[in-house]
């Protein structure tokens, strides 16, 4: 093996080292899963078609209110599936247990942290994210150094715990120890009728991916209470948007799979 | 020869039950001036209100609701397994009056049961007994009722049925039927005081002892007695003299046997508490030191010694204390809780060290002691050879990694801060889940966790919930109409939809009268604000956003 990283060059010497890297940390890692973000449109945007248990997934949000913890929440229940368990890492005391139970979540399989320090925050998620009796972790993790974040990524690796991290668009140009990055931002619902509907919909970007390329765009919707028949119509609209194969923009309904389906009342079915 | 204790809190406890929503008991049900007319069984929206509308009447003029919180009555959600521990601490205390105590599992986990046989002289008689034991009990801020009698089940029908006694000393014979414990009109230190007066049933007058006592210190079902009631069999005598071949045919072999356990013609037995062997190891060092790693050592060397100990008798540790000594005084100390039994060293060593990092010591150590407060069953499991499950939190020993993870979490951060959300309902937002610490209920052996109940509030819901309404300034066109333009945290939000009002009002009764008007916003980048404007004053909060 010597001589054969003799005779290459430096970036080749880096892939084989790599290589031996990523064979002798893979023996202890259990094997990753794909697991559904929660959308098809999504998953169809991302390289393994879904999220890999044991990694990190960056969310960054495009402003306060743009749904992408409503959206990483959406994965987090698809990674729990009917037995696994969610962690929440709630720094700031803000989490709404409430919100997540009409997402979807069952709050029996729900362990909210509340940490009351730095500190102890990066210390709560990182055994969170070592514990290989959790499916996937929700966090806002806030500013942390490189080795807090790699210390991190490791910990998901040996576990195979999903981490989901929640940050602001200004750490878009900041080192990624995530597998993934998606950036979400909101759009403006379209008034349609006297009043519109309160469903949300959103750009999702694939900023960066470390197992495949990266920037495509889609677009996804989630309906709001008792939208069911605007959803319907707007799927319609949108559908035909398809566009190039590494920048689509289509417009996806996560009615089944984001959202509590709420059922029409009996008056407007007729 | 058996007495029993009858402990019963010495306050006004009303409560109520998390699924039932009832009004617990108190000792002085029919008072009614003292406990507003509450009764035992009673819904907790009932209780609450005869409370604020006896504030009302008694203030002789307008109260406001904010008022009638004021009254000091006193909330607490029910607990079974609370209860239970705390029966079983004081089990543990009752050992020093003697050998054999055991709990009343079947009515309801209320009484403590001891065997004094023979006893007595010990204590200067059985008088003299029965009086120190419910002295002590009253000493820390219970109050017992004490029965001495020939059967355990004459004990227990006295210490429940029998009339209050206002004289000094302990009582020969109780007075009346029933509702002995409940007298018309007293002052609360009046009830107590002849709660704490004991009742001695002389040796072979059991019989007519609990004669003239109701039915139901019979211990038998509700069916059973609304039956003999109606029948208008309604005092222990009464059912006694008829024949036995009729009773056992009327009602099951039920009656008998509760009447022959209480006559004394039945044996019944306490099943007694086992007696836990305090487990405590030490180290002593040669000489005292401040070096934090032989310290560690020490510690790691103990806790081996206990799950080791523990595990032979294939339990594991729940609660553990460490203490430290200076030399010739206490070097502080540390509690270590574990959510479920754990016998390994490792996780339990890791549990110590990590309490361990936080504590400081001014002086070298001269010794550790290790003991166990609590232990439990260990629970184990077979292992798979060949096991399919490979999604990450789903596995079979799942669980046991999640246990680990809550000890770690707990131990370092605080039980409160581990916790498993519970929806409420209220339509108060931030009174509609409450937190359930994880470590502060042991985990239960098999089945899954069950779900919280309500499972889901209606409507729309931001995934943040700001704690304290944050105040806001919002224009609106009309003067209550919904809000076109708001102003957070120094900056102009325009809004392009609105959604909205849904009215909240809180229920009268409650802490506070609340009436808001609930605006889903979304604001021209796309993002959702949850805002609401106060009715009563006009201002406008922004409550939560849909991040």
């Amino acid at each position: 093996m010597a001589q054969t990283i003799r005779s290459c060059s430096t970036t080749q010497i880096i892939e084989v080292l790599a290589e031996q890297v990523r064979q002798i940390e893979g023996t202890k890692r259990p094997a990753p899963t794909v697991i559904s973000s929660g959308s098809p449109a999504l998953d169809r945007l991302l390289p393994d078609q879904g999220l890999r248990s044991g990694s990190l997934v960056e969310w960054l949000l495009g402003g306060a209110g743009s749904g992408a913890a409503t959206l990483a929440l959406g994965a987090a229940r698809q990674a729990a599936g009917d037995e696994g368990t969610l962690v929440v890492v709630d720094r700031k005391g803000l989490f709404y247990p409430p919100a997540a139970a009409n997402l979807g979540i069952d709050l029996a399989r729900l362990i909210v942290v509340r940490p009351e320090s730095d500190e102890d925050h990066a210390w709560a998620l990182d055994q969170v994210l070592r514990c290989p009796g959790v499916a996937a972790a929700w966090c806002f993790p806030g500013e942390q150094d490189n080795p807090t974040w790699r210390r991190w990524q490791l910990a998901a690796e040996a576990s195979g715990v999903l981490g989901l991290l929640l940050r602001s668009a200004g750490a878009r140009h900041e080192p990624c120890w995530a597998e993934l990055r998606l950036l979400v931002e909101p759009i403006v619902a379209r008034p349609i009728g006297p009043s519109a509907g309160r469903s949300r919909r959103f750009r999702v970007e694939l900023l960066r991916s470390r197992t495949g390329h990266a920037g495509g765009t889609v677009e996804l919707e989630i309906p709001g209470r008792g939208d069911a028949p605007r959803q319907e119509r707007l799927a319609k609209q949108h559908m035909a948007k398809a566009g190039e194969s590494n920048d689509e923009t289509r417009t996806v309904h996560l009615a089944s799979q984001l959202a509590a389906p709420k059922t029409r009342r009996r008056s407007r079915r007729a | 020869m058996l007495y029993q204790l009858h402990a019963t809190l010495a306050a006004r406890v009303v409560g109520y039950c998390a699924q039932l929503g009832t009004a617990a008991a108190s000792p002085w049900d029919d008072d009614s001036e003292r406990t507003a007319g509450i009764r035992p069984g009673m819904p907790l929206a009932e209780a609450t209100a005869l409370a604020g509308y006896t504030r009302r009447a008694s203030s002789h003029g307008p109260v406001s609701a904010a008022g009638a919180a004021a009254l000091p009555l006193h909330l607490e959600m029910h607990d079974p397994l609370a209860d239970r521990l705390a029966l079983e601490e004081l089990a543990e205390w009752c050992r020093r009056f003697s050998p054999t105590v055991g709990l009343d599992e079947a009515a309801g986990l209320e009484s403590l049961l001891l065997d004094v046989s023979g006893l007595g002289p010990l204590f200067g008689g059985e008088p003299a007994l029965a009086q120190r034991v419910a002295r002590e009990f009253h000493e820390r801020n219970l109050t017992a009722r004490v029965a001495i009698a020939d059967t355990f089940g004459a004990a227990w029908a006295l210490a429940h049925f029998a009339a209050l006694n206002r004289s000094e000393g302990p009582t020969k014979a109780p007075r009346s039927p029933t509702s002995g414990l409940r007298p018309r009109a007293s002052s609360l230190p009046s009830i107590l005081a002849a709660l704490r007066v004991p009742i001695l049933v002389p040796e072979g007058q059991t019989g007519a002892a609990i004669a003239p006592l109701g039915v139901e210190a019979l211990r038998l079902p509700q069916p059973i007695g609304a039956l003999l009631a109606d029948l208008g069999l309604r005092r222990i005598e009464q059912v006694a003299v008829l024949p036995r071949a009729t009773l056992l045919a009327r009602f099951g072999p039920l009656v008998l046997e509760r009447l022959d356990q209480a006559n004394g013609t039945v044996a019944e037995v306490i099943t007694a508490r086992a007696v836990e062997k305090e487990l405590e190891f030490q180290w002593l060092f040669e000489q005292p030191t401040g070096r934090r790693e032989m310290i560690e050592f020490a510690l790691g060397e103990l806790v081996a010694q206990v799950c080791d100990a523990l595990a032979r008798e294939r339990r594991g540790v729940l609660r553990l204390q460490c203490r430290f000594e200076y030399e010739g005084r206490s070097g502080g100390r540390f509690i270590v809780g574990l959510y479920r039994p754990s016998a390994s060293p490792r996780h339990v060593g890791d549990l110590v060290r990590l309490k361990f990092e936080a504590m400081r010591f001014c002086e070298p150590l001269s010794a550790i002691h290790l003991t166990v407060l609590a232990v439990d069953r260990l629970e184990f499991r077979q292992r798979e050879i060949f096991s399919l499950e490979q999604v990450p939190g789903q596995r079979r020993e799942a669980p046991r990694e999640l246990a680990a993870l809550i000890d770690r979490l707990s131990n370092r951060l605080g039980p409160h801060a581990v916790a498993r959300p519970w929806l409420l309902a209220s339509a108060l937002p931030e009174f509609a889940c409450q937190y359930k610490p994880l470590a502060s209920l042991p985990a239960r052996r098999g089945g899954k966790a069950r779900s919280a109940a309500p499972t889901r509030i209606a409507g729309d819901l931001p995934l943040h919930l700001e704690p304290q309404p944050r105040p806001l300034s919002v224009v609106s066109i009309a003067p209550e109409g919904p809000p076109v333009q708001f102003r957070c945290l120094g900056r102009d939000e325009r809004i392009a939809h609105v959604w909205g009002p849904e009215r909240i009002e809180t229920r009268w009764w409650r802490t506070r009268c609340v009436r808001r008007d609930y605006y889903q916003v979304e604001t021209a980048a796309g993002e959702r604000f949850w805002l609401f404007r106060q009715l009563n004053t006009g201002e406008w909060f922004l409550q939560g956003e849909f991040v």
